[in-house]
């Protein structure tokens, strides 16, 4: 898909709530899911996805706008340079969302299949429960309490795997 | 649905496994207990990282490993382990884990090795049969791993990367590992080291990119049998300490064919000997000359240009090219010169490929018409007097010459430098620039660089006109200027460390005659009684253009007002004066007309001992023609810094001497005290007055008396050091200390005490006369210095600058 006739093509996509985005095809191409979707010839009409809220849906396209944008790395490493810092700013910047939109974001991304979005997410997830105790990460994950272990078998946990506890 | 709760433990296992790969096993394991999803996640990781420095010691890292990889059942699907270890690399532990890690045919392995004690890397390491990924690094730059010359048994391994490795061992003199890794396409080499090696054998069929960047030492022949190599790319950079004990780049195969991009970047610091790198160079043309990118550095690019000669006795080797490129970071030279090279070295190099593109982005000059531009800078410190000296740099030097002997780079040798100063000095005579106000002691000079003959001479003359100048014209205030032109320079500084404002053109001059510049003096917060105390201090400072020189200058004394002149004055060749009048002793001057090679500006700044020495410059600068004001810091850099005492406020002795001295000390010397704290200041008188005198007379004299100036000073104030700190603690916090604890003080210590803080705490009042004398607005020092450089200029400009700018410098009457 070259160039200037498929760059203008758009793409529609819709969310949870029926909301609808009209992005460049160039732009969805950063979704693996999409761009065999695209290449399969099911992506003429509006591709809903169901499972997707728009507030997510959003923040998915402003990120694949920008890496759409960037030049990609190839062989003229040195020309990237500032892009490649420009990029990784981006980044940065993009990842600094509470934790139920981080989650949100992962599990978007890996339903559409966005390699660097999904690494991206689960370096942010990484850094914040990096060095954190049992507790302090459950509540930052919000781990579902139905799926606790029960006081005894926490224990046993421990116990277990002294060895890594301090 | 939307999952509204617990989003993470619907995420498949190998979305959390991506998150976990991110960890330290250590902190994956205690994943265990957050939920039942989790309780055996770790068990089935993909990617291990292992960290020895989480660990209270090695013992506790090694008990922690032997667990966390104990179960044979575990980490089946393991491709990836990332090791840090500080410790010695042949401990157990870390072949435990090798071995965990090759039998579970992980693909990737990365070790960091800190500190690692220059021992050999065991064989056990270079054997897998699934390996795809190896880094290797030893990550400190006092020690490195060395390998031994066994054929490293990596079938599937294809990229490699070395870090501070030596090759080989001393029995060894030639070197091929990679004989077996029919797989490697990719291959780094970062801080090799080979010394004393012969050859070093790459032999690698599927080799496409080889890396080799700061190499610490090359084996004499690099022996690279790889006909699929497309990337080549050799970055050699001398540290500031090492010999250009290398010899780049010595290929013995007899070509690569499918060559696409070669990237050669050869800087050094020391720029003799540069003609041995030309038939290096011819052989590594000859050797690559299938190659279609070319892309060269600026060092390189001089080589050639400087010996075009014996390059062009051959055809150029290259006739494939389809880009060259040159690659203009870092510059050292100014642009014209730059250009003249590059067209040189264009015009050779694609003599065959007359289709290629060729790409060089020239330095960023706001104006090319001027010829004034400075071209690199930073500060020198001479020996004990104490001035900065910027000098602008007339960029029409010649084109390089030829001859070993005849270079005036940026860089010259220091201790060739040195020399130069010492023989002129003990004629009377300045050779270069920075030194006339100097006795002739400067260890080192980057400064002169200046080795023509001609050059020579006529510094000497001029400045030593010029200092008789400025001693004549103690009493102007503000500043003086210079012939007809356009830059202003101010410098104000606060206090230690802080920025000092001058104003300059530095990097590109608008004007179109913008052949000089000028000088100011700033000063900040100084009392007058403190500026008897700095009259001979002279650095030089060089500036580079970019002005982004770190320096480390690390100041000595802290509380310590200071007062600092700087001068710039022009090489335009034309006629020039500069005057400096402060209401300090002030030395400026200039190298000028003359100095027509010089490339860096040089101007002397005067500090006063008290204050310690900065480490950085601001240099405010305008143009007369747009009246627009400019901002640049300078950093300084000292290659040599005088011994400060903060207690006596001298250069000349350490305040170290003053804890022997204390040692030593008895009652009677201390009763002097307060005697010979009066014998110094009046000897300061003295100096000053000798000073002036002496700028009259002759210099060599003058000079003599001001170096024994330190030497008698320092004998005020003897107590240890922990008095002195004690004493200039309660004067820092504003507080008074009690009278049981002054009771107990003696009568030095209270006498220093009493000093301390008035020179602490009285700055204000003495401050604000002398900035009316020297007529600096303050308004413009300090709104220059508050960051938008761009909104200040313009204030600058609307407030036609008085104080430091324009109307002083007409009013100067050069011509006496």
């Amino acid at each position: 898909m070259s160039t200037s006739s498929s760059s203008s093509k758009k793409i529609v996509l819709k969310s949870a709530d029926n909301e609808t985005f009209e992005i460049d095809e160039i732009v969805a191409l950063e979704s693996q899911a999409i761009k065999n979707m695209i290449e399969d010839e099911c992506a003429d009409n509006v591709i809903p996805l169901g499972n997707i809220d728009s507030k997510t849906l959003s923040k998915i396209i402003e990120y694949c706008k920008k890496h759409a944008e960037s030049p990609k790395k190839d062989d003229n490493a040195d020309i990237d340079e500032k892009a490649v810092e420009d990029l990784k700013s981006f980044d940065a910047e993009f990842a600094k969302v509470d934790m139920p939109l981080i989650q949100d974001i992962l599990m978007a991304a890996n339903f559409l299949n966005i390699d660097n979005l999904i690494g991206l997410m689960c370096r942010t997830i990484a850094d914040r429960i990096k060095g954190k105790t049992p507790e302090e990460i459950r509540k930052i994950l919000n781990i579902n309490k139905n799926d606790l272990l029960s006081p005894e078998q926490e224990a046993k946990a421990r116990e277990e795997n002294s060895w890594a506890f301090d | 649905m939307l999952a509204q709760k617990n989003r993470i433990s619907n995420l498949p296992d190998d979305v959390i496994h991506h998150i976990l790969s991110f960890l330290d096993i250590k902190y994956v394991v205690q994943t265990s207990a957050l939920s039942r999803k989790w309780r055996n996640l770790w068990t089935t990781t993909l990617h291990i990282n292992l960290n020895s420095d989480l660990f209270l010691n090695l013992p506790k890292f090694a008990e922690f490993v032997k667990h966390a990889l104990s179960d044979p059942e575990n980490h089946k699907q393991l491709s990836a382990v990332d090791l840090i270890y500080t410790g010695a690399v042949t401990e157990s532990i870390i072949e435990f884990i090798v071995n965990y890690a090759y039998t579970r045919n992980i693909q990737r392995l990365s070790v960091m090795l800190l500190n690692p004690k220059s021992l050999q890397i065991p064989e056990y390491f270079f054997s897998s049969e699934s390996l795809k990924h190896l880094t290797l690094s030893a990550n400190n730059i006092y020690s490195y791993c060395c390998i031994q010359n066994s054929d490293w048994d990596f079938p599937s391994l294809e990229t490699l990367s070395l870090t501070n490795i030596q090759f080989g061992t001393d029995s060894e003199k030639s070197v091929n590992l990679f004989s077996k890794c029919v797989s490697l396409t990719e291959l780094t080499l970062h801080q090799m080291h080979m010394n004393g090696l012969k050859i070093f054998s790459i032999c690698a069929p599927k080799l496409t990119n080889l890396t080799i960047t700061e190499p610490d030492s090359f084996p004499e022949v690099l022996n690279v049998v790889s006909p699929q190599l497309k990337n080549l790319t050799a970055s050699v950079r001398a540290s500031l300490n090492d010999l250009p004990c290398y010899d780049f780049l010595q290929f013995s195969t007899e070509g690569f064919s499918s060559l696409e991009k070669v990237y050669l970047s050869l800087s050094l610091i020391h720029e003799y000997e540069e003609e041995r790198h030309v038939p290096v160079l011819q052989n590594l043309f000859q050797k690559l000359h299938t190659t279609k990118v070319l892309i060269l550095d600026l060092n390189i690019v001089e080589i050639l240009s400087s010996f075009m000669e014996e390059f062009s006795d051959e055809p150029c080797p290259f006739h494939n090219l389809q880009c060259l490129k040159i690659d203009t970071e870092r510059p050292k030279r100014d642009r014209t010169e730059i250009a003249t090279m590059a067209t040189q070295v264009r015009k050779y190099l694609l003599q065959n490929s007359p289709s290629a593109t060729f790409i060089m982005d020239l330095p960023q000059v706001p104006d090319k018409r001027s010829r004034d531009r400075v071209d690199s800078s930073r500060l020198v410190l001479l020996e004990p007097k104490y001035m900065i000296s910027i000098a602008k740099m007339s960029n029409s030097r010649p084109k390089r010459r030829t001859k070993r002997s005849t270079k005036y780079d940026d860089f010259v040798s220091d201790s060739v430098a040195g020399k130069t100063n010492k023989n002129s000095s003990n004629n009377g005579e300045a050779s270069n620039g920075g030194n006339v106000s100097d006795n002739g002691e400067f260890q080192k000079m980057m400064g002169c660089e200046n080795k023509g003959k001609g050059d020579k001479k006529c510094c000497s003359e001029y400045d030593a006109e010029k200092e008789l100048d400025v001693s004549n014209d103690e009493t102007h205030n503000g500043m003086s200027a210079e012939d007809t032109t356009s830059d202003a320079i101010g410098i104000p500084s606060e206090s230690r460390g802080s920025p000092i404002g001058v104003a300059d053109k530095v990097t590109g001059c608008k004007s179109p005659n913008a052949s000089s510049s000028m000088l100011n003096n700033i000063d900040n917060t100084n009392s007058g009684n403190l500026d008897a105390a700095s009259p001979n201090s002279s650095i030089t400072a060089r500036y580079a253009d970019k002005l982004n020189n770190n320096m480390n200058a690390e100041n000595q004394s802290s509380n310590v007002r200071v007062s600092e002149s700087m001068t710039v004055n022009n090489t335009g060749g034309k006629d020039d004066s500069v005057r400096s009048k402060m209401a300090l002793p002030k030395v400026m001057l200039m190298c000028n007309r003359g100095m027509r090679r010089l490339g860096y500006a040089r101007v002397l700044v005067e500090i006063n001992a008290e204050k310690g020495l900065v480490d950085s410059i601001d240099i405010l600068y305008k143009n007369t023609v747009t009246e627009k004001q400019f901002v640049k810091t300078v950093k300084v850099e000292y290659d040599w810094k005088p011994p400060i005492c903060s207690t006596c406020r001298v250069f000349g002795h350490s305040i170290d001497s003053h804890k022997k001295a204390s040692s030593e000390s008895n009652g009677q010397e201390v009763r002097k005290e307060n005697e010979e704290f009066i014998g110094v200041e009046r000897k300061k008188d003295q100096a000053k007055e000798g000073f002036v005198k002496a700028q009259q007379n002759k210099k060599g004299q003058n000079l003599e008396r001001r170096n024994m100036e330190p030497e008698v000073e320092s004998n005020k104030w003897k107590f240890c050091q922990k008095d002195i700190e004690e004493v200039e603690n309660y004067a820092k916090l504003k507080m008074p200390p009690s009278f049981n604890v002054t009771g107990k003080w003696s009568q030095a210590k209270n006498g220093y005490f009493k000093e301390c803080w008035e020179r602490l705490h009285s700055k204000n009042k003495k401050h604000v006369p002398i900035k009316e004398n020297i007529e600096l607005d303050e308004n413009d020092v300090y709104i220059d210095k508050s960051g938008d450089k761009s909104g200040t200029a313009e204030f600058m400009a609307s407030n036609e600058v008085h104080g430091v700018g324009t109307s002083d410098l007409s009013k100067t009457d050069y011509g006496s």
